[in-house]
This record gives structure tokens, sequence and C-alpha cells, in this order.
């Protein structure tokens, strides 16, 4: 028997044309196009709908999430968890699992149900066993593995159990977002800062942040980007053969983003064969405290923003200055201008050639960056583009979603 | 609020964001082009709502969770459910009395005729004498009905008159292949082609209905009345 339904029906067919088109993928471009056709202006759709829904959706997501820094913790526990490093500004970051619950319908706990659940969440970030947490007389150590290779250039004057502890917590995340990539493709990553950026130019026509950060992702390299003071301001973990980096830079700057990101992949290009690495970047340090492959990272990652020649132009700027380090600031927008870069580019490579010679010059390259748009906002989109959410538990998936609200939307 | 949702569209990319609410919009353009508005519009409806607007309600809803709650175990697709969402707020509005002008005729036609019709309960001996024999009036819209449906037709191919792809496609679907795969078996053009093929001629058939619309509202005569009474019915 045939039973495919025949038609000569005009109405009949635009229907069956109507449900075959609600089954295809559109991108949003042929969305676009197709509405601007039926003469509806598709920016003007989107900006009204997003503009009209935004508040039920910017409400921060942490605002029915009980965090273990206003669920009620007993003060000793408090005690002890500060005395590992896990201050107040670090506990906004981990949601109490008692919240798993409510949102189903029960009630928070408090009490001791409460403490059980805040040790399930300080138990998957630090690896403590609950019942040691649960112990007032127990001592709580962090993982020598992760900070032992990290620490080895902190700076004196750093809370180093805050920055071990804050270490401790962005590599259990960056554990998690390598469990949710973990289809993502795997390419070799270019060493020279000529094959990089060609490679960059290639797949994406220039070196951009977004560009690059699509880059590193094409490579099969997640990048997390948080937003909580202190620490360090990038790190690149390997974990079974996968890198992953961690962007962290205070300096909400395409151009200082840009330039940490190009360094962090030149270090996951290092020693591919081995299975575990880690690199922490705690605080710009001066030139003669930078070993061989931190120098070689940041020449890389200034050439490949200059375009090959960020040697020639720090010396333009030298030349310019009349080897005065107080000219810099006004001399690196002229020479920057006169050479069609851009001018924080520059400022960052000139404060990494004048760290070398043991000059700080970070603090006024920061004053040169172009803060308007918001690096950490791009690099969270492209990661929420490429995640596979669904893969996580629902503790590793709410601890991810509170490490990416921005920090003043945890502050207010 | 309900946290569920709003985790579903905190978790979505920019890109999927937007890509979700230009499919809504389209979405709710096609079925406003389906009813009469007394505005003649299909963007714009009753009670100051647009198509547009209507979009912001149905994501609104869900998220809020107040007037339909979103329950993803129930209803695991986030777009489906809006899509629902979106029928149900502009068959409300269509209905609403600020659209109602008059009743039509058929609207008056008591539930014999429809359990007749649907094979319903009542249907039997002593009731099947109840439904109404053909009268010239009758004839005359079972007239009109087969024009507009051969006007669809000819409009459609006629937009589609440069595109050979799609005339084969549509041949197809005359002949009752309705899967991307099946017309690509039935034509012999790779699936793929066919996925692209069914994007213009959704975008054809739209452009179809708006014409259709319009025509109806520039006749503002029995035509405009059959398309509004089909469609809502």
């Amino acid at each position: 028997l045939n039973n495919k339904k025949h038609t000569t029906r005009g109405l009949e067919l635009l229907e069956r044309i109507n449900r075959l088109g609600e089954g295809v993928e559109w991108s949003n471009e042929e969305l676009r196009e197709a509405l601007r056709e039926e003469g509806v202006d598709p920016e003007n759709l989107v900006r009204s709908v997003l503009s009209s829904v935004s508040p039920l959706l910017s409400g921060s997501a942490s605002e029915e999430r009980v965090t273990l820094d206003s669920c009620g913790l007993d003060r000793s526990l408090l005690g002890r968890l500060r005395k590992a490093g896990i201050d107040r500004q670090l506990l906004r970051r981990l949601p109490c699992q008692a919240n798993v619950e409510s949102k189903s319908g029960r009630t928070s706990e408090n009490g001791p149900g409460l403490a059980i659940k805040a040790a399930q969440t300080i138990s998957r970030v630090f690896g403590w066993a609950p019942e040691l947490i649960l112990n007032p007389a127990a001592q709580l150590e962090l993982d020598p593995t992760v900070i032992a290779t990290a620490c080895f250039k902190l700076p004196r004057r750093a809370n180093v159990q805050r920055v071990r502890a804050y270490t401790v917590y962005a590599h259990t995340l960056a554990l998690i977002l390598l469990d949710a990539t973990r289809d993502l493709p795997h390419g070799s990553i270019p060493t020279s800062a000529e094959d990089l950026s060609s490679d960059i130019k290639a797949q994406y026509g220039s070196v951009s942040f977004e560009n690059a950060l699509r880059y590193a992702w094409s490579l099969g390299i997640p990048v997390l980007p948080l937003s909580d003071s202190g620490a360090f301001h990038a790190a690149c973990w390997r974990e079974k053969g996968r890198n992953i980096i961690v962007l962290k830079q205070p300096v909400r700057s395409l151009a200082r983003w840009l330039y940490d990101l190009i360094h962090e992949l030149c270090h996951a290009g290092r020693n591919p064969k081995e299975p575990r690495r880690s690199v922490v970047e705690y605080e710009k340090l001066e030139g003669k405290r930078l070993s061989p492959e931190e120098k070689e990272a940041n020449q890389i990652a200034g050439d490949v923003i200059l375009d090959g020649r960020a040697e020639q132009l720090a010396k333009m700027c030298v030349v310019a200055a009349q080897g005065k380090v107080e000219w810099l600031k006004r001399v690196v927008p002229m020479v920057a201008k006169r050479e069609h870069v851009a001018t924080d580019a520059l400022a960052n490579y000139m404060a990494f050639r004048l760290s070398l010679e043991g000059v700080n010059w970070w603090g006024t390259a920061t004053g040169l960056q172009n803060t308007d748009v918001d690096p950490w906002q791009l690099a969270r989109n492209v990661l929420k583009e490429r995640i596979d959410f669904s893969s996580l538990s629902y503790l590793d998936l709410v601890l991810l979603e509170q490490a990416l609200i921005d920090d003043w939307e945890l502050e207010a | 609020v309900n946290i569920e949702a709003r985790e579903v569209f905190q978790r979505m990319s920019q890109d999927e964001l937007e890509n979700l609410i230009l499919h809504l919009g389209r979405y709710a353009l096609k079925v406003c082009c389906k009813y009469r508005w007394r505005s003649g519009n299909p963007m714009e409806l009753p009670k100051g709502e647009t198509s547009d607007s209507i979009v912001s309600k149905a994501i609104k809803m869900v998220l809020d969770g107040s007037e339909r709650r979103w329950d993803p175990k129930k209803h695991p697709d986030v777009t489906k459910y809006l899509m629902d969402t979106l029928d149900s707020l502009i068959n409300h509005l269509a209905n609403c009395s600020e659209n109602k002008l008059v009743k039509y005729e058929s609207d008056c036609v008591g539930n014999d005729e429809k359990h007749w019709h649907t094979g319903g309960p009542e249907r039997g001996p002593t009731t099947d004498w109840l439904v109404r024999q053909e009268t010239p009036e009758s004839i005359l819209l079972r007239k009109e009905d087969q024009a507009l449906e051969d006007l669809a037709l000819s409009m459609l191919v006629d937009s589609c008159k440069n595109d050979p792809v799609l005339l084969r496609v549509i041949e197809s679907m005359q002949k009752g292949q309705d899967k991307p795969a099946e017309i690509s078996h039935s034509t012999g053009i790779q699936v793929e082609e066919i996925y692209n093929a069914i994007k213009r001629l959704d975008r054809k058939a739209a452009l179809v209905r708006r014409r259709m619309q319009s025509k109806a509202i520039d006749g503002r005569g029995e035509t405009a009345k059959r398309l509004g009474r089909r469609s809502s019915s």
C-alpha cells in the first residue's frame, strides 16, 4: 500500500514545507536574511526581546543559589578553612549542595545537615575527605601535587595560603572543563611566532583576541576566563596530554588578554610528550627572575601580536624617547600610530622589554590599554558555545557556572 | 522565577540565544500569518502586541514560571516548548473579542456536523440525517476554497520557477514525500542539498503566505473570511 499522502492542494503544501523547514537547522545569518525578506528587522527583534527579558535573565545565578559564604557554616569550620587559605572571596564561588535539594522542593537544611552538604562541595574542589573536613581537630592541607610545581615564582608579599587555595580551586575548574570538552579535536601547537601568526591568520584572517581564542579552542585547548582578583593572572595546565589555559588578568583589555593567551599557548606547545604540566603565572616578574621559557613565551607573544616587528618597534620607541623612560608614555602612542600597530599591544611589549632591564613599566602600560570591549565576557561567550554542559554532574555544573559569574555581580 | 529555565538560558552563548530569538521570531510570524487579524497585518496583533513582543512574552512566561511552569524533565526541548507557548498565545489573541468583528456562519454550526466529520461518538443512523445537504452557497464556498488552493500552488511554483531543484522538491512533496531523506531518494539529489533547498523553499513559502494574506486583505471579501476561517479551524 502506498500510504504517502499525495496532494495538489497549495495550502496543504505550504503547511508541509513549513513543517519541513522547522526540522532543519538554520544559522543566525540565514534566519536574519529570511526575516528581512519577510519585512522584519532581525536586529530590532533581537534587541527588543533581549532588552525585555534581560531583567529575568540577568538576575544573578547566585541569587537563589546558596554559597558557602552565606549558608551559615559554623565558625570553627570557617576558621579552619581560612587557615587553609579559603577566604570569604573564594567561599562565594562555592555553591552549597543543600541548594540542589531546595530546587526540587525540599527546604534548605541547617546545622549538621548543612555542614555535610558543604563538606561535599569543599571535598570536590580541594580533595579532602568529608570526614576530615567535619573533624574539628583535623588540619586541612592543600594538595601538594597541584601547588608544588605551581608556586615556584610566587612573589614574597603574596598571601601564600590564599594563592595556593585559589590555585587548587582553579585547577579543579580546569579539570571539570576538560571533562566537559573531551570531544574537542586535538591539534598540534606551533612553537614559533611565524607559524603561530600565519596559522591564526590562515584560519581567521587576523590576529585579534577573539581569533586567537577561537584558534586555541580549534586546537582542542579550552580557555577558561576567571574574574576574581589576586592570586595568579594566567595558567596553563596539561592533564593526560590535554592542555587547558586559564586567563584571569585583572586589566580588562583585549591587548593584554591577547598577550597572555599567546604567551600561554607557547607554554602549551612546549614538551608535547609530557602528559602532565603546570605553569601558573603570578605577578609580572622582573626580567632577571624570568625563566628562559617565560622570556621566550613573552618574545613570541610580542612578535605574534606585532607582526614580527616587536623588537624593531621597541627600539624605535627608545630612540624617539631618547632613552628616557619617563618619555615613553608619550612616545609609545606616537610610534604605534606612525607604524600602524595598536598602542596597547606595543605598550605591553615595551613593558615586558623594559622588565628585562629591571624597569617595571607595567603600570604605565596598563594606563595605555583600550578597555572598550570586555575580553572576559568574550572568552566566556566562546566557552559557552563550545562546552557540553549536559555531560557534567550537577555539582560540577554549578561550580563552573558560579565561576563564570563576573566578580562585581557576586558583590552586587 | 523558574531557576531551571533561567539556568538553561544563562548557559546559552550569545549566538545560541540570538538563534533562539530569531527562530522564535520567524515562527511567530508564520503562525500569525495563519490567522485573520482585524489590523490586517500579522505583525500588529490585538491588545497592542506585535510579533516581537509576543516572542518576549513567551520567553518571559517560561522564565518567570508564573503562568506556565516549564518542566525540563517532561519537555526537554526548550525551543519546542517555547513554540508551543507561542502557538497558545497567538491562538488566544486570534480568538479574543478584540479580534472578532463578526461571527462567521460556520462558527454557528453546532456539534452535530463536527461529530459527523470527525467520526465522533454521536455518529450513527440517528444523527446522520443532521448533516446538511450541499447548498448553492456551500458549493460556492467550496469552489472558492479550491481557487485559494490553486492560487497558493501557482504562486509557490511561480516563485520557484528559476530554481529547478526547488521545483523537483515540490514535485516530490506533492507525491507525498515529506522527509529530507525521502525527497533525496525520490529526486536523486544529495540529502545535504535537500536541506539547503528546504530552507530556500521555506523562505519562498513564507513569502507566498504573506502575499496570500495581503491579497485577502485587499479583497476584504469572502476570500479574506475564508482564509481566516480555514486557518483558525
